[in-house]
C-alpha cells in the first residue's frame, strides 16, 4: 500500500502541471483557514474606506460600492468555494459511486431501473434546475451544497458501473465467489480498492464543476446572502455598476481566484489521470 | 371576497394530485402561468419574445466555434506533440474552469469602457430608427459581437480537443497509411481523408453541447444585459417570479432534449453504418 503511494507520487511529481495545481489549492486551502489572521478588515463591515477607492496601500484591492475592503473579502470567499466545492463532491461522489456498484455488480432489472434515473437526471439542465431550487427553498449554503450533490451523482455512477461490470467477470472475482465470498465483502473489500482511482478522479473533476457552478449561482443572485462569496461579490459590483465607474478591482480579482481555484483542481485531475493511465504517460 | 376568487382561480381548493395534473395539462396547451413581474403578461409569450435573442448568440457562436474547432483540431492532430499541439491542450484545459460571466466582463471593460469600440450593453441601440433592413441587421450584429466572442472562446477549446482526439484516432487506421503510400498530398489526406472520418463524433458531440451552451448564454446575457432569457431568469430569480423561472426551466430542458435528439438524427444520416431500420 504504502510502496503503492510512492510510486504514484513519483509519477504524479513528474507532472510539472499536477504538482503546480496542487500548490495553488494548497494556498487557497491556507487561505480559508488562516482567514481571520489574513483579512485586514470585517469583509461585512461597511465603509472602513471610501467607496470604489482604487488599490491603495490601505486598501490592496480597493473597496466596493459599500466601502468594504476587497482583499478581505476575497480570503473570506476562499471558504464558501472550498466547502462548498469539496463538500459536494464528496456528496455526488459518494452517491454516484454506491449507485455504480450496486447497478454494475448486480445487474439485471436492478440495473435497468438505476440507469434509466440516471439517464433522466442527465437530461436535466443542471444549472437552471439549481437556481429554480434556490429560488424555492432558500438560498442558504446548505441547501446549495444539498442540491448539488444531488444532482450531480450520475456521471460518476456512470463511471463506476462501467468498470464494475469489466471487474466482475475477472478471474479474482470468480475465485472469491468460488471461495464463498459474501456480495458484501466482494463489493467493498475487493471490488471498492480497485475502483478507487476512479473515484478520487471524480471528486477532483466534480469540485471543478461545483466551483465554477456556485460562481455562477452566486453571480446570479442565488446565493447566501450572509456568506460572502467570489461569485457573490462580482453579482454585487455588476449591480452597483462597477464597470461604468471603472472599478475593475471589485470583479476582476474575484473571478481570477475562481479560475485559479478549478484550474488548480483540474491540473491536478489531469496529475492523478497521469498516475492511473499509463498510456497518457508517453515514453 | 377577493381571497375566495383567487383560492378559485388558482385551483388551490383542489387536491394537490389534481393541481399536479392540472399544471401538466397547462403545460402542453401552452398556458404557462402569468408572470408576477410583467403582470398580467403570460410567461410563454413572455419567453417567446426573448428567446429568439438567445437563439442568435447561441447559435452564432456555435457555427463559429465548431468551423475554427474543427479546423484547428485537425491541424493539432495532425502535428501531435508540437508546440501548437501542447498549447492547445494547455489552453483546452484552462479554459474549462475559466467562469464564463468573468470572461464576459473582462471583454466587457476593455473593449466598452477602455476602449468603447462595442455597446456596453442591450441587444439593439434603444430608441434608434432603423432606416433599413440592412441597418437593423448591422446594428443587431454590432450588439451581438461581444457575447458571441464570449461563449465562442468557452467552447472553442473543447471543440478543437473533441476534434483532435477523434482525429488522432483515425490517423491510426489502416487507409490513412494507404493514401499517404498512394502519394496524395499531405492536405488532401488530411482534409479529405481523415478529417471526414473523424466528423461524426464531432458534430454529435457539438449537438448535444448545444443544450449546455445555452446554460452559458445564460450567465453571458447577464453580463452584457443582453434581452434573452438568461436576463429574464435573472430578473424572475432577483424579483421572486416563480412561473417565469419555472418556465424558462422548461424550456431550457425542451432545448436540451431537441438538440440530444437531433445529434441522434444526424449519427443516422452521417453514417451509413447505423441506419434505423
Amino acid at each position: 500500500m504504502l510502496r503503492g503511494l510512492a510510486t504514484s507520487w513519483k509519477y504524479f511529481r513528474k507532472s510539472k502541471l499536477a504538482v503546480g495545481g496542487l500548490i495553488i489549492i494548497l494556498i487557497f486551502i491556507f487561505m480559508a483557514v488562516a482567514a481571520p489572521y489574513l483579512a485586514p478588515y470585517d469583509p461585512q463591515k461597511s465603509f472602513v474606506g471610501p467607496m470604489f477607492s482604487p488599490p491603495s496601500i490601505k486598501h490592496p484591492l480597493g473597496t466596493d460600492d459599500a466601502g468594504r475592503d476587497v482583499l478581505s473579502q476575497i480570503i473570506y470567499g476562499s471558504r464558501i468555494s472550498l466547502i462548498v466545492g469539496l463538500l459536494t463532491a464528496a456528496v455526488a461522489t459518494l452517491l454516484g459511486t454506491i449507485v455504480g456498484l450496486l447497478s454494475g455488480y448486480f445487474g439485471g432489472s436492478l440495473d435497468e431501473v438505476l440507469m434509466r434515473i440516471t439517464d433522466i437526471f442527465l437530461t436535466i439542465p443542471f444549472i437552471p434546475l439549481a437556481i429554480l431550487f434556490a429560488l424555492y427553498f432558500g438560498p442558504n449554503i446548505w441547501n446549495i451544497i444539498l442540491i448539488f450533490g444531488l444532482f450531480g451523482w450520475p456521471p460518476v455512477a456512470r463511471q463506476v458501473r462501467s468498470q464494475i461490470l469489466s471487474l466482475r467477470e475477472t478471474l479474482f472475482v470468480e475465485a472469491l465467489r468460488a471461495l464463498g465470498a459474501s456480495d458484501k465483502r466482494v463489493i467493498f473489500i475487493h471490488l471498492l480498492p480497485n475502483v478507487s482511482g476512479i473515484i478520487m478522479a471524480n471528486v477532483v473533476s466534480r469540485t471543478v464543476f461545483v466551483i465554477l457552478a456556485e460562481a455562477g449561482l452566486a453571480f446570479l443572485g442565488a446565493s447566501d446572502p450572509r456568506n460572502i462569496s467570489w461569485g457573490m461579490m462580482i453579482f454585487y459590483a455588476l449591480r452597483s455598476g462597477a464597470v461604468v465607474q471603472g472599478a475593475w478591482w471589485t470583479y476582476i480579482p474575484a473571478g481570477l481566484c475562481v479560475a485559479l481555484l478549478a484550474c488548480g483542481f483540474s491540473f491536478l485531475g489531469h496529475g492523478i489521470n497521469l498516475v492511473l493511465n499509463p498510456r497518457l504517460r508517453g515514453r | 371576497m377577493l381571497k375566495a376568487q383567487l383560492i378559485e382561480r388558482f385551483g388551490l381548493n383542489k387536491t394537490v394530485t389534481e393541481q399536479f395534473f392540472l399544471y401538466i395539462g397547462n403545460i402542453l396547451s401552452g398556458y404557462w402561468g402569468v408572470s408576477w413581474r410583467y403582470f398580467p403578461k403570460d410567461v410563454f409569450t413572455l419567453i417567446m419574445e426573448r428567446l429568439p435573442w438567445t437563439l442568435l448568440i447561441v447559435i452564432l457562436s456555435r457555427v463559429i466555434s465548431f468551423a475554427l474547432g474543427y479546423l484547428v483540431g485537425t491541424i493539432a492532430a495532425w502535428k501531435r506533440g508540437s508546440k501548437f499541439d501542447i498549447v492547445l491542450q494547455a489552453l483546452g484545459l484552462t479554459s474549462m474552469s475559466l467562469p464564463a460571466f468573468w470572461l464576459g466582463l473582462i471583454l466587457l471593460t476593455i473593449f466598452a469602457f477602455y476602449i468603447p469600440i462595442f455597446p456596453l450593453g442591450g441587444a439593439i441601440t434603444s430608441g434608434l430608427v432603423h432606416k433599413s433592413l440592412w441597418d437593423f441587421v448591422y446594428d443587431v450584429l454590432y450588439h451581438a459581437v461581444l457575447p458571441v466572442i464570449t461563449l465562442t472562446i468557452v467552447t472553442f477549446f473543447i471543440d478543437a480537443l473533441v476534434m483532435r482526439n477523434t482525429m488522432i484516432e483515425v490517423l491510426g487506421e489502416d487507409f490513412i497509411l494507404t493514401a499517404e503510400a498512394k502519394g496524395l498530398k499531405e492536405r488532401i489526406v488530411m482534409f479529405r481523408h481523415a478529417a471526414r472520418n473523424a466528423l461524426l463524433p464531432f458534430v454529435t458531440g457539438i449537438m448535444m453541447s448545444f443544450g449546455l451552451l445555452v446554460t452559458g448564454a445564460v450567465f453571458v446575457e447577464v453580463v452584457f444585459s443582453y434581452p434573452g432569457i438568461g436576463l429574464l431568469l435573472m430578473e424572475s430569480v432577483l424579483s421572486r417570479d416563480f412561473p417565469t423561472a419555472q418556465g424558462i426551466m422548461i424550456i431550457i430542458t425542451l432545448i436540451f432534449i431537441i438538440s440530444n435528439f437531433i445529434a441522434d438524427l444526424t449519427y443516422t444520416l452521417l453514417d451509413p453504418r447505423v441506419r434505423l431500420r
